[in-house]
Order: C-alpha cells, then sequence, then structure tokens
C-alpha cells in the first residue's frame, strides 16, 4: 500500500508523499492548470502524467523538450516502479543511480521548457530559480494572476487557413516536373505532425525557379519530397513518370547540391568528380569516357586551373562550383539547389547563377533555394513561396512568375514577400494564412 | 551528353567495384588528413606502458594478468581511437553520395578493410616497441605459431580489430564528432570495469555482462598464451616474505592430541626436535602449559618440568602409546613467523617453503579460462573475430538508415 501511494504521489503530483510534499505538488498542478487555460491548452491536461509535458511544451513555445521531459517522466515513473519492486542489491543501487541521472538530465530540460515559458509569459529570467526550486509559487501566480498574460496562445496555431486546401491537382505534363503534394508527415512520439499540405505546381523545362519561404516553412522538406529522398503522400512526375516507383532509375537524373560544401577535403578536384563521375555514371562509361566528361565539366564550370588542388584549398565560390559540377556530372534534368550561394559575395553569387541560368536555358528545370534573391531575381523565371499556416505546417503561398508574385503580395522585392509571410515574433508582418487563403482560393476557381 | 541521356537507366557501378573508390579515399585521408598520427601513437602508447610494467609482466600469475589486461587496454585504445570519428567527421558526406548511388555496404567494407590494415601496422609497432623495451616474449613457444609473439601479436590485433569496428558502429550513429567523442570514454570504462581479469567480478549479473566485453576475451586469450596456469603465484609468498611479516611474533597453543593427529608426516617429528631448542634468549620455542580452555579434571596432575620435556621428547621421538596420556596437555609455541619458515627450509631445503607456498597457490588460482590450450586460445579469437563483425554488421545497419537523419 505503501509503495503503491508513493507511486500514485509520483505519477500524478510528481511529487513525495509527506503532506508538505503532497500540498506543494498539488498546488503546483492546480497553478498549471491556470497557465495552460491561459495558453489555449486545456487545463485538465496539466493532471496527466508525462501529456501535461507535451502540453507545457507547446505552451512554452519549446515542443521538442515538452516531448523529452514527458518521455523523462516515463522514465522516471518506470525505474522508480522497479526501484520499490526490487529487494536491496547491487541491482537496485544501479537502478537508483540511474534515476538520479534522469533527474539530472531532466533538471536541464526543465531549465529550458521553463525559460520559454518565461519568454512566453515575458518575464524577468530570474523567475527561473523560484520555477526550479518552488515551482508551485511561479505556477499559481502565473496561472491565476491578473497580471500575468501569455504574448501568444496555443490558440492562434487554429485558423481558418489551416483547415482549407485548394484541392485543385496540377496536370501532368509529358516534359517537365508535376509536383501533387497531399501530405509530408512526420511521427515524433507517437505524434503525427504536418510537416507539408496541399502543394501543386508544374514546373516547364527550361525553367529556373526561386524556392523562397521563411524558417522553418519546409523549404528543405519540399525539396526532399520533390527529389523522392523524403517520400511524402504525393505524385511526382519528371518528363512524365513516377519518380516515386520509378526512383532508382530517376535517382541519376537529378542533382542535388545541399547547402554546405559536403566534399572530402583531402581529395583533389579532378580526384573528387572523378570518383562522382565513378558513382553516377552508368558503368558502361570506362574510364577515358568519364575522363572526358570531368574535363567537360571542369570547363563548363571554370575549375580546370584548379584540377590538381586539394579540395580543402579552395576558395568558397570554386568549392561551391565544384559542388555543382559533381552533381551535373550525370547532366540531370532536374537540378535542385539548397543556398548554393550562402558565403558567396554579390559578383561571385551572379556569375554562379548566370551559369545555372545558362544549365536551365538547355531545357534542364533549376529549383533554387537562396536567401539573398533580389540580387540575382531577373535570372528566374518563376517562384513557390512556402510559408507556415497557423498550425505551423508548410504550405503554398503562391506559386507563379516574378511578376505575378510581385502583384500577389504587392511587394516589389523578394525579401519582401517572405517577411510578409514570416510571424510577428520571427520580425515578419504575419500574414501567411491571409496568402495561402487567398492563393488556395485562386487555385480553386482557377 | 546525349549519349549520357541515352543510357541514363543503363546499369550503375554495384557495390563491390565502390569498394574501390572508397579505399582510394580512405588512403587519401591517411595521407594528407590526419590518420596517419596513429601509427606514431601506437608505438608511444606501447613505449609508455612498457616501461611501467615490463619488469612484472609475464613472470608469474600476477604478472600474467597483469601483462594480459595492460596488453589488451593498449589494442582496445588503438581500435578505439582509430575510427571514432571516421562516419561521424563526414556524416553529410556520406549522406550526399548516398543519394548518388552509394552503396552503404561498400563503404562499411571499405573501412572494414582499411581499419584492419590501420590495426596490423599498429599491432606491428606495439609488438617491435614492446619487444625493444624487454618485454619477455621469446622465452617459450606459442600455440598456434612456433613463436608466442606471433600468437600475442595476432591476439592483439583481433582485440585492436574488434576494438575498431565497435568505434566504427558508434561513429555511425553518432551525428557529429563531439557526440562520438562524448560516449567514448564510457565505452573504454565500460571495456575495462567488466574485463573481469584485474577486477573481480563477484556478481552473477556483472560475469554475464563481462561477456558481452571485447575486454575480457582479449584478457582470456593473452593470459592462456602467456602461461598463466603454469606460472607460480606470488601474491601470498611476498605477503609472508615481507620483513614485517617474518617479525611477527607466534604464539599459539597446540594439543599433544592434534599433533598426534599429524604425527604420520617426518615432518612434525622434525619440526618439534627443531623447535624444543632454546632460542637466542635461552626461552624454549615448544613447552607444555596447562591448557586454559580445556576442562581442569581432564588434565593430568604434573606440569613439572621434567615431565614436560619428556612429553616433547616423546612428541618428537614418537611413542604413540605413551603419548595418549599427554594427549589434553597443551604445547605452547613460542616463536616467529621467520623461525618457523627458517626451520621448514632447514628441514627440507633453501627456497623450499616458497616453492610449496607458490605451487599451493597456483593449484588454487587454476582458471579453465586461462587454460593454456590451442582450443582456448582459438575460442577467444573466434570471439574477438565475432565481434568485429557483429559491430560492423551494426554499423552498415545504422547508415542505411542515414536518410532518416533529421535536419
Amino acid at each position: 500500500m505503501n509503495v503503491l501511494s508513493l507511486l500514485l504521489a509520483r505519477v500524478l503530483l510528481d511529487s513525495g508523499t509527506s503532506i508538505l510534499e503532497l500540498l506543494l505538488g498539488g498546488l503546483y498542478l492546480i497553478g498549471l492548470c491556470g497557465i495552460f487555460t491561459k495558453c489555449g491548452v486545456e487545463g485538465w491536461w496539466a493532471l496527466v502524467p508525462m501529456a501535461r509535458w507535451r502540453k507545457l511544451g507547446a505552451c512554452a513555445d519549446r515542443e521538442p523538450e515538452g516531448r523529452t521531459l514527458a518521455f523523462l517522466e516515463g522514465l522516471r515513473i518506470l525505474l522508480f516502479l522497479i526501484d520499490t519492486l526490487l529487494p536491496a542489491g547491487t541491482l537496485r543501487l544501479m537502478v537508483e543511480s540511474a534515476l538520479i541521472i534522469v533527474g539530472l538530465i531532466r533538471i536541464i530540460y526543465l531549465v529550458r521548457a521553463f525559460l520559454g515559458l518565461i519568454e512566453v509569459f515575458g518575464a524577468h529570467k530570474a523567475w527561473i530559480l523560484l520555477w526550479l526550486l518552488l515551482p508551485c509559487i511561479p505556477a499559481m501566480l502565473w496561472g491565476y494572476g491578473r497580471h500575468w498574460k501569455p504574448r501568444w496562445t496555443v490558440d492562434e496555431f487554429r485558423s481558418e487557413a489551416a483547415g482549407f486546401f485548394s484541392g485543385s491537382k496540377a496536370d501532368v505534363l509529358d516534359q517537365g516536373l508535376t509536383v501533387n503534394l497531399e501530405e509530408r508527415t512526420a511521427t515524433e512520439l507517437f505524434q503525427k505532425k504536418y510537416l507539408l499540405r496541399d502543394i501543386h505546381l508544374v514546373i516547364q523545362p527550361g525553367h529556373m525557379v526561386l524556392l523562397l519561404g521563411g524558417s522553418g516553412a519546409g523549404k528543405t522538406t519540399f525539396i526532399n519530397a520533390v527529389n523522392g529522398y523524403e517520400k511524402a503522400k504525393a505524385e511526382v512526375m519528371l518528363n512524365g513518370r513516377n519518380l516515386y516507383k520509378d526512383y532508382k532509375e530517376l535517382q541519376y537524373d537529378i542533382g542535388f547540391v545541399p547547402q554546405g560544401d559536403l566534399m572530402r577535403g583531402s581529395d583533389s578536384v579532378l580526384r573528387t568528380l572523378m570518383d562522382a563521375a565513378a558513382l553516377r555514371l552508368p558503368v558502361s562509361f570506362d574510364k577515358a569516357q568519364r575522363k572526358a566528361r570531368v574535363e567537360e565539366v571542369m570547363a563548363i564550370f571554370g575549375l580546370t586551373p584548379v584540377q590538381n588542388s586539394l579540395v580543402s584549398k579552395l576558395s568558397g565560390g570554386q568549392r561551391k562550383r565544384l559542388s555543382i559540377a559533381m552533381e551535373f556530372i550525370s547532366n540531370p534534368t532536374l537540378f535542385i539547389l539548397d543556398e548554393p550561394d550562402s558565403g558567396l559575395d554579390g559578383v561571385m553569387a551572379r556569375e554562379l547563377f548566370q551559369q545555372l541560368r545558362g544549365i536551365a536555358d538547355q531545357g534542364k528545370i533549376i529549383i533554387v533555394i537562396t536567401h539573398t534573391p533580389d540580387r540575382v531575381i531577373d535570372l528566374f523565371d518563376d517562384v513557390i513561396v512556402l510559408a507556415k499556416d497557423a498550425t505551423r505546417t508548410g504550405r503554398l503561398a503562391f506559386f507563379g512568375s516574378i511578376g505575378d508574385a510581385r502583384s500577389f503580395f504587392g511587394k516589389e522585392k523578394m525579401e519582401e514577400i517572405v517577411k510578409s509571410v514570416n510571424r510577428q515574433e520571427e520580425g515578419g508582418e504575419g500574414r501567411a494564412d491571409e496568402f495561402i487563403l487567398r492563393y488556395a482560393e485562386e487555385v480553386r476557381h482557377g | 551528353m546525349a549519349e549520357i541521356a541515352k543510357i541514363r537507366n543503363a546499369r550503375h557501378r554495384d557495390r563491390f567495384s565502390q569498394v574501390g573508390i572508397y579505399l582510394g579515399k580512405q588512403l587519401r585521408f591517411f595521407i594528407y588528413q590526419s590518420d596517419w598520427k596513429v601509427l606514431p601513437m601506437a608505438g608511444v602508447i606501447a613505449a609508455l606502458v612498457a616501461m611501467v610494467i615490463r619488469r612484472r609482466i609475464f613472470l608469474n600469475m600476477e604478472g600474467d594478468l597483469l601483462g594480459a589486461f595492460a596488453l589488451t587496454c593498449v589494442a582496445i585504445w588503438n581500435g578505439c581511437f582509430n575510427s571514432i570519428q571516421t562516419v561521424c567527421r563526414e556524416r553529410g558526406i556520406v549522406k550526399r553520395e548516398h543519394r548518388s548511388g552509394l552503396h552503404i555496404t561498400a563503404y562499411v567494407a571499405a573501412h572494414m578493410i582499411y581499419q584492419l590494415a590501420l590495426c596490423l601496422a599498429q599491432t606491428l609497432i606495439t609488438m617491435a616497441v614492446l619487444s625493444f623495451l624487454g618485454l619477455r616474449f621469446a622465452d617459450k613457444p606459442g600455440f598456434i605459431t612456433p613463436w608466442r609473439i606471433v600468437d600475442i601479436g595476432i591476439t592483439m590485433l583481433l582485440i585492436s580489430y574488434a576494438s575498431d569496428m565497435l568505434s566504427l558502429f558508434i561513429s555511425s550513429i553518432a551525428h557529429t564528432t563531439t557526440g562520438a567523442m562524448t560516449v567514448m570514454p564510457f565505452v573504454l570504462i565500460f571495456q575495462l570495469v567488466f574485463s573481469g581479469g584485474i577486477m573481480e567480478l563477484s556478481q552473477p549479473w556483472a560475469r554475464q555482462i563481462s561477456k558481452l566485453t571485447i575486454s575480457n576475451y582479449g584478457i582470456k586469450a593473452i593470459a592462456a598464451q602467456a602461461g598463466y596456469n603454469d606460472d607460480p603465484m606470488m601474491t601470498i609468498w611476498r605477503i609472508i616474505d615481507q620483513p614485517t611479516m617474518r617479525e611477527r611474533p607466534v604464539e599459539r597453543d597446540i594439543t599433544v592430541g592434534q599433533l598426534l593427529e599429524l604425527r604420520n608426516s617426518g615432518f612434525v617429528k622434525g619440526l618439534i626436535r627443531e623447535l624444543t631448542e632454546e632460542d637466542d634468549e635461552g626461552e624454549p620455542i615448544l613447552s607444555f602449559s596447562e591448557g586454559r580452555d580445556a576442562a581442569p579434571e581432564a588434565l593430568p596432575q604434573q606440569s613439572d618440568a621434567d615431565k614436560i620435556q619428556q612429553a616433547l621428547d616423546l612428541v618428537a621421538t614418537g611413542d604413540d602409546a605413551e603419548l595418549e596420556a599427554f594427549r589434553n596437555y597443551r604445547i605452547h609455541i613460542h616463536s616467529t613467523v621467520n623461525e618457523l619458515m627458517k626451520t621448514y627450509d632447514t628441514l627440507n631445503h633453501p627456497g623450499a617453503l616458497e616453492e610449496l607456498v607458490t605451487d599451493k597457490t597456483r593449484e588454487i588460482n587454476y582458471s579453465k579460462d586461462y587454460a593454456s590450450t590451442p582450443e582456448n586460445v582459438y575460442r577467444n579469437w573466434i570471439w574477438l573475430g565475432a565481434f568485429a563483425l557483429f559491430f560492423a554488421l551494426l554499423a552498415t545497419i545504422s547508415l542505411e538508415l542515414i536518410d532518416r537523419d533529421k535536419r
């Protein structure tokens, strides 16, 4: 009975069994109920073990920490149960040591979660001490004090745009790229999370497309879904062939240039490209043919003078060009580049984008993510604007020509468009839902 | 260009031919980056260990275990630090190349071949340094090869390689070099604490965990190759042989009855003869006294000096019937450990007691885990090889999931 009561106290109240501990634990949970209610979460969640931490994470805008705290609480309960059942001995000592370690890790995550809550309530960081030492006091004060109000609530995540979808599928073209993405989800701790939803578009061959969006809007998730690397609930057709079904065959027809310079510094430029050719070109290409192709690509990207230099000795611009050249070896139809101009000055960036324009002019499709689009915007044909809706799902806010984008958003510069769809707490205008809804309406009505 | 387009759907390089590409990359990493540094480091580590323990190992049971533990530590250290950063430092590159058609099996196979060569070179350097600094390897033949140094070298290579594959696996699951280097000390401590050699594991569960460590099989193999069970055990003798122990007085009572139980041994008779003589202070080393613990009525009512001397003489010369009358008498031994030890050697031959003690303790400490047989050595080698393959398999499986990395 004693074990049961201890366990119940530990699980339900997150406290010990003395009267004082139960009282403080009870007050803390009552306070949490108030905080949850203020933040737009049902207050009774505070009474549910483990789940209360997820909700606290949501209120504090610290969802990963909330998930970890929920997991740690589950672990603590399990260890505590084992500890109470085990006879005294080495094993019990080990379980108790594990409990101490879990407790220490938990403190770190509590600090992170409570700091998030402090930020949401606009309080001074010194409150963290009280949150850690005597959490019932701040919980009661913040939960029921009139002066304590969260700066934003979880309620705000629910909006009209989140539930509105265009429902229009893009027509599949024989030539070009067609994307009909219904949803791209991820499951974390048994909870399904939408990363992207309702994105339908067609890109013509020879088009160079700018992919815009604020931080966390799902740009990288989108390109990974498009190039077939992280499959979504979608139909991606490249030149009339289903990319997901024929991925093994089409993977060499897609060039993806990642954000970082992911190459080995110990290889020379020539060796890097020769190895890339060995991987990407079919086995029917003999060494001489591979060498010829490598030399051709080096000439295109201006790498011939540095062919014998180690990659670690190249300049930033040369590395970017080499990174692109590696993918260009197999002459892909679809070329996706994630921030190829990061770390480059304006002149070098423009040169690079001009080379990309040249590739697009050969009938290729180029999709580029860049955070400084305005210096090269004249080289692009279309723009895709992704934005987070109120549920923080990546949605299509616009797809079309550069000119249409300017009139749709009422902004001249691409960077202003990004600012308009970014959340207010990120320094943006917080108009993402407005544009998502308007674009979906426009697509639905043709 | 057109030719590429035409054969886009053609067959690409299979996993076997990709191994060569990645072996080349490893080789260039060795030359241009810092991988070559592990070779001199292996020599430095071997030299440090040899300088500290070279005079103590492979001479007796304790030295065999110490040597096995030290050499296992050296091999594990070398192996673990060879590959702990190799995958995680280029995780992004591997992920990119996986998109471009890299077969993970080819990547891991290239690492396995390269790391084997690295471990072999390290083992050669380690054994050369240890031999140069005077470790005793050459005085006994090996079980598998004619040279014990080669046998132990093979064991070192296998320990090193298994550890190398373990750290390759850690490197495969760690996303950053910092993460891998944070985990590494725990792995090393686990290997050393649960090795079961020098640190005796009394708990059954701890002994079971020990079976999951590379160090356990490494120590067993090296101790077997060092001839653990054939060497003397010195610890007890060293305790007895210390001056503080030798000078310790021996004040003990023994009854005549107890002596009668032992009297068939000629040693007892001789011992009593030796001990009934007077010591430097003129006191007899052996003397009768009335037993304090025995019941008074059971004791004969004789206690004068002549009777005592008569009883001692009887014990020494051995007339059972007469001695029976003195059965409950106590003989009080008033001596020192040194005196008793000298007496034993005098009755036998110089060094006899040391032989007796070390032989008896060796018999007691015999362990089949360290049996000096080829079968035992092979068994441990197979375990070490299995560990290497198992960790390589785990590394492959974990890298096959590299696409699921969170960004």
